[in-house]
């Protein structure tokens, strides 16, 4: 069905706290029973992340994460090992991200900085789909603790019902 | 009254629908309206849905004190368009509107303004294009600590819009589901901004059509945050979803015409 988004908001998201410094999730998703879910190479991601201690940093006190993090998508498959993330997009800054407002990048004028790329080594045909009980998360890396459940990200799917 | 030939386009409003409770972790209907049984609806596709479905906030404020911090959790979106408190707009269109008690029934039913006794005085905290807090005046010599409310539009959370058959075992269908911060960060109205959200194109075929006496819902989820849709003083509650409506052809059966919308929702 078309217009479903992959966000922060669905009922089979799962908030996480990312570990610093250690590639780790910040929201799972469990794609639901007889569901599959396909995602697509080159969409706009929209996202908001927010620490869950305020850091200090040269501007002061904030909830913003450091610059120097790092984002991606993963995926798991039901038998992989536990935390065994396959990461299937190119890595991305998260300062396209954060330095604009969730209002501002909501306009996909000049986006280029938040498309969502696949890695070609790792899932080549540019759209890839997710069966139940594969799970879907996304990474990221950096020294702060960032709050799944305080952060929000979003970016369009196909969601099939059985 | 729709004439049976052509279709005429209207904007379905909150005030022509039904709103109903909700408790937050379940995924239920906030806001119905359902079509008559002698008209067809059919949404329009690529015109923009305006959509700010809002939850209550509520404080106490002590008697004759000035620059009181009221600290919104979850803070409020600034929506483009509605009424902008932070520019002096106190009114009941606003994407923050605020009652008091001034009788002491204990039903916040005063409308806070600029020069209400309890008042907004101006000063309000801004999180990029969130409103955090902000300061309430009493201006009362009265006894008594004062309950507000105040109805803050829902940035958390997913709004879907389906079609619902009528009757026993009645089935849905999403026609738009975004998350609640898209709806109120689209600017239909901003001629230079492309940040519509809109009834798909795809939206064309049977997809798009609700039979006589179907249901047009609003949907509302999130696991920990409320909306509270159904309060008398939910003023700034927005719905505006464009649809075409046009009478009952004589030769239309309502009866097929629901089993044959009923069967292609199955379908997928």
């Amino acid at each position: 069905m078309s217009g479903d988004k992959l966000s922060t908001e669905l009922k089979w998201s799962i908030d996480e706290t990312s570990v610093p410094d250690v590639p780790s999730p910040v929201q799972r998703w469990d794609v639901p029973d007889g569901a599959n879910v396909t995602v697509r190479s080159g969409v706009v991601a929209i996202a908001d992340f927010q620490t869950a201690d305020p850091n200090t940093g040269p501007s002061g006190t904030s909830a913003d994460p450091s610059r120097s993090t790092r984002l991606a998508l993963g995926y798991k498959e039901p038998n992989d090992p536990l935390g065994a993330w396959t990461v299937f997009t190119q890595e991305q800054r998260i300062a396209p991200f954060n330095d604009l407002s969730l209002k501002d990048q909501q306009s996909s004028e000049n986006a280029q900085n938040r498309v969502i790329t696949f890695d070609p080594e790792e899932v080549g045909s540019g759209s890839l789909t997710l069966e139940d009980a594969d799970e879907i998360a996304l990474l990221v890396i950096g020294p702060d603790e960032i709050d799944g459940a305080d952060s929000q990200f979003a970016i369009p799917m196909e969601f099939n019902n059985g | 009254m729709a004439s049976s030939e052509q279709a005429r386009q209207v904007v379905l409003t909150e005030d022509q629908f039904t709103t109903r409770p909700y408790s937050a972790g379940e995924e239920g209907i906030v806001a119905t309206v359902q079509v008559p049984s002698n008209q067809v609806w059919m949404t329009a596709p690529g015109q923009p849905i305006e959509l700010a479905l809002v939850s209550k906030q509520t404080t106490t404020v002590d008697e004759n004190t000035a620059d009181q911090t009221v600290t919104l959790d979850p803070e409020a979106p600034m929506v483009d368009y509605l009424d902008d408190p932070t520019a002096g707009e106190y009114t009941g269109n606003a994407y923050i509107v605020g009652y008091f008690d001034s009788t002491g029934d204990g039903t916040p039913d005063t409308q806070i303004t600029g020069s209400s006794t309890v008042q907004f005085n101006g000063t309000f905290s801004e999180d990029g294009d969130f409103v955090t807090s902000f300061e309430v005046d009493d201006t009362s010599g009265d006894a008594g600590t004062k309950d507000c409310e105040f109805y803050v539009v829902q940035r958390y959370g997913i709004s879907t819009i389906q079609k619902r058959s009528a009757g026993a075992g009645n089935v849905s269908q999403s026609l738009k589901s975004e998350d609640s911060v898209r709806y109120a960060f689209a600017s239909p109205n901003d001629p230079s901004a492309d940040r519509q959200v809109t009834w798909d194109a795809t939206m064309g075929g049977m997809r798009g059509i609700l039979p006589p006496k179907y249901s047009l819902d609003i949907v509302f989820y999130d696991n920990t945050e409320g909306v509270a849709l159904d309060s008398d003083r939910a003023d700034n509650l927005t719905i505006a979803l464009p649809v075409k409506q046009r009478g009952l052809k004589d030769d239309e059966d309502p009866g097929d015409l629901r089993r044959k919308v009923a069967n292609s929702m199955t379908e997928l």
